[in-house]
């Protein structure tokens, strides 16, 4: 056990309260006493020996390296990894084969060329398709040739399976993943089905549970068959086939039954769900920093005892019976901190179903930073869903869906806030929907990206300063 | 002789020939361990990790260079890169420090200080819901003991984002920890 420390004097330089040092002294407490965890011996000595043998390796290189050559800085940068000097090469008889090494070199040379010109054909054979309008996995094998570069992936650019650094490192939709997963484990099944399908047709044992969509999987052996010659297993099938017919005619007619009982369709259909697009980003977002107060000094320190708050304008319940009109959609937007000024447009549909009114809410603000928005509201559930109308600007003309304010407010702990003060506490009431041009980073690189943002507006309460806007991505980020 | 003094010998020697890294790997090996174990609280992945960080230590010691920060540093600067790898190659939606979602303040206890039973497993299945950097600044203060600003090095930020670093992960520490506190009383309440 570690002694216990004094208190940690960043805890007052972070401007914290002496009940708040009291109560975050007990968790530094808490993890300077956590147990060390301690390394098995064994592991410890064979690591060891493994290590000493690795320098001896090295050892030998640096020896060879350093009998009276210069090396090359690669060489000096990395000792594991060297090319043998000229006296090694020397030593090595390396000299009496060098004309025997150069033909051979030659010839692969030669192969190799011969081989890969084709096969470069066709790969940009396939890249100049993609520049007619074909589709984006062309793009993703032309990203994979070219040297990589940050971007934003439409759900038309397919990504590179086999390439595990880029699939770890792009951040995929998790609902994304989701459904991924659940296709490939129907499609597996389905193979699984048409596995076990062939090798009952292999065994020839007929079998009573065979589905259609087993027959379908192999059709030449329906064609080889005739009427004449069929097993009874096979008449069972065309017995199942009519038996499968007239239920589905049943269930039509109830179907229809039931709509002449209740003409309200299931679920709601509207038109923009269809020309939904989404957004990955390739990379994360380096959100910018926020200097706070006076800021002419560059040594200032980022604040660390910071609160936030969002509460937008009005929270207000619409009575039942105003849902759907214009009036009623502003309030909406308002309680979600959205200004709707007299000569934004808002466009209203509404749908009634089985589950429910649900409502279609385009607004398209007059000001010309600001997005079209596409919300959606179920009745008895609130607002279920963002969207914002991409014209082509920045990404591919469609609908992408967002996150909302609330959501995308979460992410405001990531911003790094410079300023004077121990201590700030922002509170943000307003929001409106722009583009903004963030810093996306991938490994070394990085790039902007110009992307929907919430651009959240606000002040800092203890100091009552002038008003503050802070931009957070509007989708989701990984 | 101090101490950095001395290391700043090892380390030269270490450059110079390699097979004199032993007494380096001696001192560290239980440090790099403890740090790297308390990251992915996995005895067989810390193992394979540490190995990771050692072998690319001293496969490139000649890179290292005094001027620009402490063996000590450079040495879990290589540590924190293979976690941060690992992780990518797991969870690649973790590494970006998703966290998950604070309680809000009314679930908590405030009058609730008694922190201390808290298991270490349970401590580390904490720390480890915090973003990948309050971890790192968190880890290498309170159990490794370096200076703020040799965490800045590491880390590769200022010395005031670390500190900054280091308050909101001790202030989301002490939520998490008061919401579970909360929650095994609210148990005992119930099944008790």
């Amino acid at each position: 056990m570690k002694e216990e420390k004094p208190m940690d004097k960043f805890l007052e330089e972070m401007g914290a309260s002496e009940e708040e040092q009291e109560k975050l002294q007990e968790v530094v407490s808490l993890l300077s006493n956590m147990q060390e965890e301690l390394p098995s011996s064994s592991f410890q000595s064979s690591l060891k020996e493994r290590l000493m043998q690795q320098a001896q390796e090295q050892k030998y290189h640096v020896d060879t390296g350093s009998a009276g050559h210069n090396r090359s800085s690669n060489d000096q940068e990395n000792p594991v990894v060297q090319i043998p000097s000229s006296k090694e090469k020397k030593e090595s008889g390396w000299k009496h084969y060098r004309p025997l090494f150069a033909v051979a070199t030659a010839a692969s040379v030669i192969v190799a060329m011969v081989l890969f010109s084709g096969y470069g054909a066709q790969l940009w054979g396939r890249d100049s398709a993609d520049s007619d309008g074909s589709s984006g996995r062309i793009v993703a094998i032309r990203n994979l040739l070219k040297p990589p570069e940050i971007s934003i992936l439409t759900d038309k650019d397919e990504l590179p399976d086999s390439d595990s650094e880029n699939e770890h490192d792009l951040a995929i939709d998790p609902d994304r993943e989701r459904e991924t997963a659940t296709q490939e484990q129907e499609l597996e099944k389905d193979e699984q089905d048409s596995v076990s399908a062939d090798d009952d047709q292999k065994e020839d044992v007929p079998t009573t549970d065979e589905t259609p969509s087993k027959k379908e999987k192999s059709p030449e052996a329906d064609s080889d068959t005739s009427d004449d010659e069929k097993t009874p297993a096979e008449e069972k099938d065309d017995g199942d086939e009519i038996d499968k017919a007239e239920q589905e005619k049943d269930e039509q007619e109830k179907d229809e039954q039931e709509k002449e009982k209740d003409p309200l369709s299931p679920e709601p259909e509207f038109e923009i769900w269809d020309q939904e697009q989404d957004i990955r980003l390739a990379g994360i977002v380096d959100l910018p920093e926020l200097k706070y107060g006076k800021y002419d000094d560059e040594e200032l320190d980022q604040v660390g005892n910071i609160e936030y708050s969002w509460r937008p304008g009005m929270i207000m319940e619409a009575s039942v019976e105003s849902v759907g009109t214009t009036d009623w959609a502003k309030k909406l937007l308002s309680g979600e901190g959205f200004t709707v000024s007299q000569n934004d447009a808002l466009k209203i549909e509404e749908q009634e179903t089985q589950k429910g009114k649900f409502v279609e809410i385009k607004f398209t603000p007059s000001r010309r930073s600001a997005l079209p928005m596409v919300v959606y509201y179920q009745q008895d559930r609130g607002i279920i869903s963002y969207y914002y109308q991409e014209k082509g600007d920045a990404l591919e003309a469609g609908y992408y869906p967002l996150l909302s304010p609330s959501r995308a407010f979460e992410q405001v702990e990531d911003v790094p806030v410079y300023s004077e003060h121990e201590r700030l506490d922002f509170s943000f009431r307003k929001v409106s929907l722009e583009y903004h041009e963030f810093t996306l980073k991938k490994d070394d690189r990085e790039q902007s990206v110009k992307m929907p943002a919430y651009r959240f507006k606000g002040m800092e309460v203890t100091k009552g300063s002038e008003e503050i806007d802070i931009y957070l991505p509007a989708v989701k980020i990984p | 002789m101090s101490m950095e003094k001395k290391e700043q010998e090892l380390v030269l020697r270490a450059q110079e020939d390699p097979t004199n890294f032993a007494p380096l790997y001696d001192h560290y090996f239980p440090k790099i361990y403890n740090y790297i174990y308390h990251k992915v609280s996995n005895k067989q992945l810390a193992e394979d990790l540490v190995s990771e960080t050692f072998y690319k230590a001293l496969a490139n010691i000649n890179r290292f260079e005094w001027q620009k920060r402490s063996f000590a540093c450079w040495l879990y600067t290589i540590a924190r890169n293979q976690v941060i790898d690992n992780y990518r190659k797991q969870n690649p939606v973790l590494l970006d420090g998703s966290e998950e979602e604070l309680p809000s303040p009314e679930h908590n206890n405030p009058e609730e200080k008694v922190l201390r039973d808290v298991s270490r497993d349970e401590l580390i299945a904490l720390i480890r819901t915090l973003s990948q950097d309050q971890q790192d600044a968190l880890l290498l203060r309170f159990q490794e003991e370096l200076k703020i600003k040799e965490i800045a090095q590491v880390l590769n930020k200022n010395e005031g984002a670390v500190k900054a670093l280091m308050f909101r992960g001790l202030k989301k520490l002490r939520q998490k920890l008061e919401l579970e506190r909360g929650d095994e009383d609210e148990g005992r309440k119930t099944y008790g």
